[in-house]
This record gives structure tokens, C-alpha cells and sequence, in this order.
């Protein structure tokens, strides 16, 4: 077809749309949906039995607080990385939250090899760890992608690991609030390697999970 | 650092947002030459068919892509952002399309049978261009959307305007007369 004729026709069919809002706005929006599936989670299983104790510690609240900002951090670099010609140094926003989160975890685990000796690493299989992060996870990762396709994932690996990202992030906060778990090295293992496979995954998965431009241009130009 | 191409296309663009299908047509017909230049920089040794058939495809997901578009943001980077995603999309089409073609590069130049002096038979490039330019343009269209460059039924609607029945009528009639024209050639040839 003639790229004249093309122009004119799409022409045609300009109808008005709403530009995308910023990032952070959608990230808010999207978090809030998430927090409240994972409230009505926790609700529904209800909360672990020491979680006021645990509440008044520190390391716990320290850890909670970097597993939040790391999802909301992705969450938002996930939104930014749809708008095509975003900034790069953006992608390296969740760096700090995920560092903190990962080093309060490991540092604990350290700290138990150093009290209990070679006997911690005879830590059990929790694959019921993987299936309430999983399970957590789920319906913000759905929305998620959902919300990535409005925009334009021009580059779909890294959209789709920081959506995983969030998305994990934000479920492996909720999980804690209704899962006990026995030591942190089960935490550092479980928690955060379900959290960092999960993005790992969806980003080797990316091109599949957010095509780009959709196949049917025709229903967007609808 | 917003440029003056970023404030003229960026308003072009806000206009073209809120349906204003004039501003959106001159910003399409002003945006062609450089994306077709981009890409003919990039994409050396490419046939300006190829190149042609990128700038529409940039084009193409520039409408798609036009909500993801911040006015508050410089236009130039958006575009080229789209441009690049296009190239290496089309790198890696062009890429499979060529492991499943034979290059000869041996040639023989002459041979002793009458029938290699001509260029004739279902393939010759230049009896399908002679035909296509016999069809209507709407079947012409049809063919070089579906068949050629390989675009959904409802993608060539979207482009063309024609419904998804029509383009399938046309698609049909057009390879059956494009069939008609080339056999009859063959056999008028030999």
C-alpha cells in the first residue's frame, strides 16, 4: 500500500484518546487494587499468631518496608518502561529498596549460621512458601500486565520482569502477615528466591507475556 | 531538553490525542521522511521496498502507541524508541525469512534450451507487476496487505477502511484474476 494512502487512512481513524497518566499515578493505582486483594488475603487466612510481637521488631518492620518499596519502585519503573523513550537510569530505581530487603534477610541468615552452625543448612523444602507468594501474587501480576498493555512495551522483558517484580513484592509482603516461617535462611531461600525466579521468568517471558505492537491492531484502532 | 521538532510534533501529537485528524495527518506526513531516512541510515543495503515497508510499519505502531505518548515529555525520543523497536522486529523477521531462502550465487549465465532466453512463467517478477497493475486499486491493496506483507485480515481493515468480508472477496478475486493473467501469459510465452 501506497504510505500516503496509509497516512491518510489512519488519519481517518483518529479518534480522540486518552494519554496514559504519569508512572507513579499508576503504580498508585495499581498498589492500591493490590493492597486491598492482599487485605482481604490476609483477612480471609487470617494473620499469623505472633504478628504483634513481630511488629514491635525492628528487623521485621525493616524488612516489610524494603519488600514494599521494592514492589512499589518496580511497580513504577514497570509503568515508565511503557512510554517509549523513558529514561534508562529509571531501571536502576528499585536497586536500593531490593539491596536493603535482600541484606536484612541475609544478614539474619548470616547471623543464625553463626549461632547454630553448619545444623541451619538442614533446612526443609517450603514449597508451601512458593505457592503463597505464587498465590499472593497472582492477581496483582495479572492486573499488572493488563496495565502494561495499555502502554506501548517497546522493551517487553524488562516491563514484564519489573511488573513481576512489583507484583512479587508486593505479594511477599502479604504472605508474611499470614505465613510464619522458622528461620531466615528459609526466608532468604523461599521468600526471596520465589520473589527474584519469579521476575527472572516473566522477564525471559516478556516478548510472550506483553507483545508489541498487538498482533490485532485493528482492535486498538477500533 | 525539549528541541524545536519536539515542541512542533508534541503539539502536533496533543492535537492528533483529541482526534484532530488534520494535525494527526500532518504530523504522519512530516514524521515519513525522517523515519524513512533513520531507517535508510540504519539499514544499509536494504531495498527501498524493505525500507518503504519499516516506515509503515513505524507508522503503523505510532497509532497504536499514540495514548502512550506525554505531552509533557519531548516527542523526538518517543519516536525513536518506537523506531528502534521496529528495526530490530524487522532485523529479526528479515532474519528468518532469509534461513528459509536458498541464495544462489552460481549462476549460469547461458544455457543451451531455448526456454532460459525468456523471462516468462509464474514467477517472473516482471509479468506479476504487470498484472497487479490490471487489478482494481482495492484488490491491489488487498494482495500487497495480506499476501505481500503478510498483515492480519483485520489489521489490512484497519489500513484499508474495507470491511474484513470485503477484503477476504477481494483477496480472492484478485489472486484468482492475477492466476488467470499469469497462465495466460505462460502459455502466450511458450
Amino acid at each position: 500500500m501506497d504510505t500516503d494512502r496509509l497516512i491518510q487512512s489512519l488519519a481517518a481513524k483518529a479518534e480522540p484518546v486518552t494519554p496514559l497518566r504519569r508512572p507513579a499515578w499508576r503504580a498508585a493505582g495499581w498498589a492500591l487494587m493490590a493492597a486491598g486483594y492482599l487485605a482481604a488475603l490476609v483477612i480471609v487466612i487470617s494473620p499469623r499468631e505472633d504478628l504483634g510481637r513481630r511488629m514491635q521488631d525492628w528487623r521485621f518492620l525493616t524488612e516489610q518496608a524494603a519488600a514494599l518499596a521494592t514492589g512499589l519502585s518496580a511497580a513504577v519503573v514497570a509503568f515508565a518502561t511503557v512510554v517509549p523513550g523513558y529514561r534508562r537510569r529509571l531501571l536502576l530505581f528499585p536497586a536500593v529498596p531490593l539491596v536493603v530487603w535482600v541484606g536484612v534477610v541475609a544478614a539474619g541468615a548470616l547471623r543464625e549460621y553463626a549461632a547454630s552452625g553448619a545444623g541451619v543448612l538442614a533446612w526443609q523444602l517450603d514449597w508451601g512458601c512458593v505457592g503463597t507468594i505464587l498465590g499472593g501474587s497472582a492477581v496483582p501480576a495479572v492486573a499488572m500486565g493488563v496495565m502494561l498493555r495499555w502502554g506501548a512495551p517497546v522493551t517487553p522483558r524488562l516491563s514484564a520482569a519489573y511488573g513481576a517484580l512489583a507484583a512479587a513484592g508486593l505479594g511477599n509482603l502479604g504472605v508474611c502477615l499470614f505465613h510464619p516461617h522458622s528461620s531466615d535462611l528459609i526466608l532468604l531461600v523461599w521468600h526471596c528466591g520465589t520473589v527474584l525466579a519469579f521476575t527472572a521468568v516473566a522477564g525471559l517471558a516478556g516478548a510472550y507475556l506483553l507483545p508489541w505492537p498487538p498482533r490485532d491492531r485493528a482492535a486498538l484502532v477500533a | 531538553m525539549r528541541t524545536p521538532d519536539d515542541e512542533r510534533f508534541g503539539q502536533l501529537m496533543r492535537a492528533a490525542q483529541q482526534g484532530d485528524a488534520g494535525a494527526y495527518a500532518r504530523l504522519l506526513t512530516e514524521l515519513t521522511p525522517r523515519i524513512r531516512r533513520t531507517i535508510g541510515h540504519r539499514r544499509a543495503g536494504r531495498t527501498a521496498a524493505d525500507v518503504e515497508d519499516l516506515v509503515q510499519d513505524v507508522l503503523l505502531s505510532v497509532h497504536v502507541a499514540r495514548a502512550s505518548y506525554d505531552p509533557a515529555r519531548p516527542f523526538v525520543p518517543w519516536l525513536l524508541a518506537i523506531v528502534r523497536n521496529r528495526l530490530a522486529d524487522g532485523a529479526r523477521r528479515y532474519a528468518r525469512r532469509s534461513a528459509h531462502e536458498v541464495q544462489v550465487e552460481d549462476l549460469d549465465v547461458t544455457f543451451a534450451g531455448s526456454q532460459t532466453k525468456f523471462e516468462t512463467g509464474l514467477g517472473d517478477g516482471r509479468d506479476l507487476r504487470r498484472a497487479m497493475a490490471t487489478l482494481s486499486a482495492g484488490q491491489r491493496d488487498a494482495v500487497e496487505l495480506v499476501k505481500l506483507r503478510g498483515l492480519s485480515l483485520k489489521e489490512a481493515s484497519a489500513a484499508t477502511g474495507m470491511s474484513v468480508g470485503a477484503l477476504k472477496v477481494a483477496t480472492h478475486r484478485a489472486i484468482a484474476a492475477l492466476r488467470r493473467k499469469l497462465t495466460a501469459g505462460d502459455t502466450h510465452g511458450h
